[in-house]
């Protein structure tokens, strides 16, 4: 395109050539006109000049001896040469002898060159007359006049010349394009280059004998760039294909993923969809291993391809679904999940000779979309409800609890930004020393309406909403700030595993209780949770907050997770001993057995025990009996806002 | 041609000699500037008058009076500039120390001459004289008045005194070899 829009080699040559022509023409024309003529006007000013200097002398000695007839033969003889038109002899300004030539109508000052020579005494300085000359620049004339002829028959030539050498480049140049042409309309899928162009210059042959070796070259080129595309084409198709399939199927099983059910159930309007959860799998992983784990599960996933399903999918680590098409009533669903179950779990599973046996949950439902929603929510209420199978119910009003949880998300914000999230404090009280010796600090949510909510509400969500690290560092700073000139006081905040994990959180808590200066006066309650211990930032953060001298407590032991050895690993100063061991510990036979093992091993190690939910004498009586070192609740002080212990201990004296 | 010239003068002078007027008048206008042009003769005068002197035979006082009035009428002792005197003198008077810068030498017999031009070679002056056939003795000027005014220069008398004219003079001068 763009030797389409410039000039074309042959012209740009011929402009450049036309150029330099004219420079040179103008230089000639300009050396003519302007050193030529003057040249010319010079030699023939000096013809003249000569004359009179050459006839001065000998009219000035005749002038001297007073020759008249010998000064008028001079001035004759003058006249004899001719191109002088006439001679004037000037003596002080007076003409003394004049001569003139006919002058067949010149102009004496145009067309006549004026000479005026002075005549000077013989051997002398004294000029004694003035020798004038009209010299006639006739020849002057005729020399410019025949130059010009010449200078314009070169003109001529060199335009004739230029005008041959122009259309020899256009000619010579002709191949080119036609080479440019055929290789503008090449294509190296379509026919030969054919380069109908002959010429005899040597440099058009190379052109084209290069771009004939270029087209081999480039038809070679094509061909093997061919072969590589269907190469490639073929690989790509097949690498996509691959990817496609580990894009929607579970590597290790085979089984389509959770990606592809959720484009089937995108389509799907009636099914059973049930998720099938293998219960304990992590044991199974931490006894065998996890590729034993993994040949149990790709066996499962065979086993579930025998059962009476349209489709089997693996969603995560332990987790299936299962897909059958049709409408199914609940006794329906129940029945053909109970075969199911029965199925899985009487098959048995093997690794290296090992029999393996295992147990379901099912979630499951039959109910329009959103239909793993569904299930996932039936899935967890079965294992809240510790049961087997169950299956989701439109009464569940899933609705309704997605709503109040966008409700809560919202109103959690909202609270922060407006300081409604308020440390509550509860009494620790001291049974031997029969005192207060510090509080619990619970966070609540004070409503716009003035209503106090309680954590167990908000507190999950906001853990899932990201906005727990702001309500847990506002507690601390609240409490920091308000226990700081109340040394006489400790005070308990409780950290989740998640405030621990979390490097922002636990670089604001360890600087503000330096910067408070209650590091002794700080105990933190963590949350007992599933593996606390086996987190090495907590065990870091641990040892960080001791070392500045803080205090550790676990929270709720006694039940789920409980395990005695991350007391030692955590090194905890306080254990609080579960409420649902200390609420009927009065009259639970059972629970005082195991709180006084609890106690006797806090002992054995030298850590204190508190018992929270004391909330009546003979739950406290019974803790005092039992021997653990603080009790916590309703009987002592139930919580109230930080700002009014300043009112003091009220339950001390009823203690 | 000039030999019958020269005859003709030659037999005139056999009977005495009269003097041409025209001839004269021509001679004693044109000699002094022809002396003038003399190479260096300015520079020799300063400030002291260039001689012209007339020599005669004693009858022709009388014709070099006459002239050396007529060259103080025309140039009143004084030409281009440099004082200049006409003085008159016979070939009597001709002995050391007789100073002149020229010698304009009317008809004389062939002694006198010879002596005048003799003195004059030796003292390097110019010699003029009347008439054209008394080149021969060794003058070097002559005048004639031909169809036109003619001056007579003699070449060898030229080169053997070694005396310079201004170039021009020698484009105007007719040369001769009369020795």
């Amino acid at each position: 395109m763009q030797s389409e829009k410039g000039y074309s080699l042959s012209t740009k040559i011929i402009f450049y050539v036309l150029f330099v022509a004219l420079i040179v023409l103008a230089s000639m024309f300009f050396v003519f006109e302007h050193i030529g003529k003057k040249t010319l006007y010079d030699v023939e000013r000096e013809k003249a000049e000569l004359v009179a200097k050459m006839f001065a002398p000998q009219i000035g000695i005749n002038l001297y001896l007073g020759f008249n007839d010998k000064v008028d033969e001079a001035v004759k003889q003058i006249m004899t040469e001719k191109d002088i038109l006439a001679v004037y002899l000037k003596k002080n300004g007076e003409i003394i002898r004049k001569m003139k030539r006919h002058s067949n109508g010149l102009n004496a000052q145009t067309e006549t060159f004026q000479i005026a020579t002075p005549i000077f005494e013989p051997g002398g300085n004294k000029q004694i007359a003035l020798l004038q000359l009209h010299y006639s620049s006739m020849h002057y004339r005729e020399m410019v006049q025949k130059m010009t002829r010449l200078l314009l028959l070169f003109f001529s030539v060199a335009t004739l010349l230029f005008i041959a050498l122009a259309y020899q480049i256009r000619k010579r140049l002709i191949p080119l394009k036609k080479v440019a042409g055929a290789l503008a309309e090449y294509d190296v899928k379509g026919k030969d280059l054919v380069l109908d162009c002959e010429s005899d210059d040597k440099e058009i042959k190379l052109i084209m004998n290069a771009v004939r070796k270029m087209q081999e070259n480039v038809t070679a080129y094509t061909d093997l760039q061919e072969n590589m595309k269907q190469i490639l084409s073929q690989k790509v198709e097949e690498k996509t294909a691959q990817l496609w399939q580990q894009l929607y199927t579970d590597q290790l099983t085979g089984l389509p993923n959770r990606r592809a059910l959720m484009d089937d159930l995108s389509k799907q309007s009636e099914a059973l969809v049930a998720i099938v959860n293998i219960d304990d799998f992590t044991e199974i992983n931490d006894l065998y291993g996890h590729r034993a784990g993994d040949i149990i599960l790709k066996n499962f996933a065979d086993t579930l391809g025998e059962l009476d399903i349209d489709r089997a999918y693996r969603i995560s680590g332990d987790e299936f679904v299962l897909i059958k098409n049709g409408k199914f009533y609940l006794d329906e669903a129940k029945a053909f999940l109970n075969s199911v179950r029965s199925k899985i779990e009487r098959t048995h599973f093997y690794y290296e000779e090992n029999r393996v046996d295992i147990r379901v949950t099912i979630g499951c439902t039959v109910e329009e979309a959103p239909m793993i929603e569904q299930a996932d929510m039936a899935l967890k209420e079965a294992r809240k409800q510790r049961k087997p199978i169950m299956i989701f119910s439109s009464e569940w009003n899933l609705e309704t609890k997605y709503r109040e949880n966008i409700y809560w998300i919202r109103e959690i914000k909202s609270a922060l930004a407006q300081d409604r999230i308020v440390p509550y404090a509860q009494p620790l009280y001291d049974v031997e020393g029969k005192k207060i010796k510090g509080y619990e600090v619970l966070v609540r949510l004070i409503k716009e309406d003035g209503e106090v909510v309680s954590p167990y509400k908000f507190l999950p969500l906001a853990q899932k909403s990201h906005q727990y690290q702001f309500m847990t560092m506002r507690v601390v700073e609240l409490s920091c700030a308000f226990f700081k000139n109340r040394k006489n006081l400790t005070f308990s905040i409780n950290l989740s595993v998640e405030d621990i994990l979390n490097p922002e959180t636990v670089s604001y808590i360890k600087e503000r209780i330096v910067h408070h200066g209650v590091a002794h006066r700080v105990i933190f309650e963590l949350l007992e949770s599933e593996n606390i211990e086996i987190f090495p930032e907590v065990e870091s953060f641990v040892n960080e907050m001791k070392d500045l001298g803080c205090q550790i407590a676990i929270d709720d032991f006694g039940t789920g997770y409980s395990n005695f050895s991350y007391l030692i690993k955590l090194k905890a100063d306080f254990i609080k001993i579960d409420g649902s061991l200390i609420r009927n510990i009065h009259n639970d036979k059972n629970a005082q057995v195991i709180v006084e093992a609890i106690i006797d091993f806090a002992k054995k190690l030298g850590i204190r025990t508190v018992a929270e939910f004391v909330s009546n004498e003979m739950i406290y009586k019974k803790v005092r009996e039992l021997g653990i070192d603080v009790a916590q609740g309703y009987y002592i002080q139930e919580p109230a806002p930080i700002e009014d212990i300043e009112k003091g201990p009220e339950k001390e004296d009823v203690v | 041609m000039r030999y019958i010239a020269l005859l003709l003068i030659f037999w005139q002078s056999m009977w005495g000699y009269t003097y041409n007027e025209l001839l004269l008048d021509a001679q004693s206008r044109i000699y002094p500037k022809l002396l003038m042009l003399e190479e260096g003769i300015a520079a020799r005068h300063n400030n002291k008058p260039v001689v012209f002197t007339v020599l005669y035979e004693p009858e022709d006082e009388f014709t070099a009076e006459k002239i050396v009035d007529k060259i103080e009428a025309y140039y009143d002792h004084s030409l281009g500039g440099i004082s200049f005197e006409a003085e008159m003198a016979t070939f009597r008077e001709l002995e050391p120390p007789f100073h002149s810068d020229a010698f304009y030498i009317l008809k004389a017999d062939e002694e006198d001459m010879k002596r005048a031009v003799d003195f004059a070679l030796r003292e390097k002056i110019p010699v003029f004289v009347y008439d054209f056939k008394d080149l021969k003795y060794g003058a070097l000027f002559a005048l004639t008045i031909e169809q036109s005014t003619v001056i007579y220069m003699n070449r060898a008398v030229l080169q053997k005194a070694g005396t310079l004219f201004a170039p021009s003079l020698y484009s105007i001068v007719r040369f001769v070899d009369a020795e």
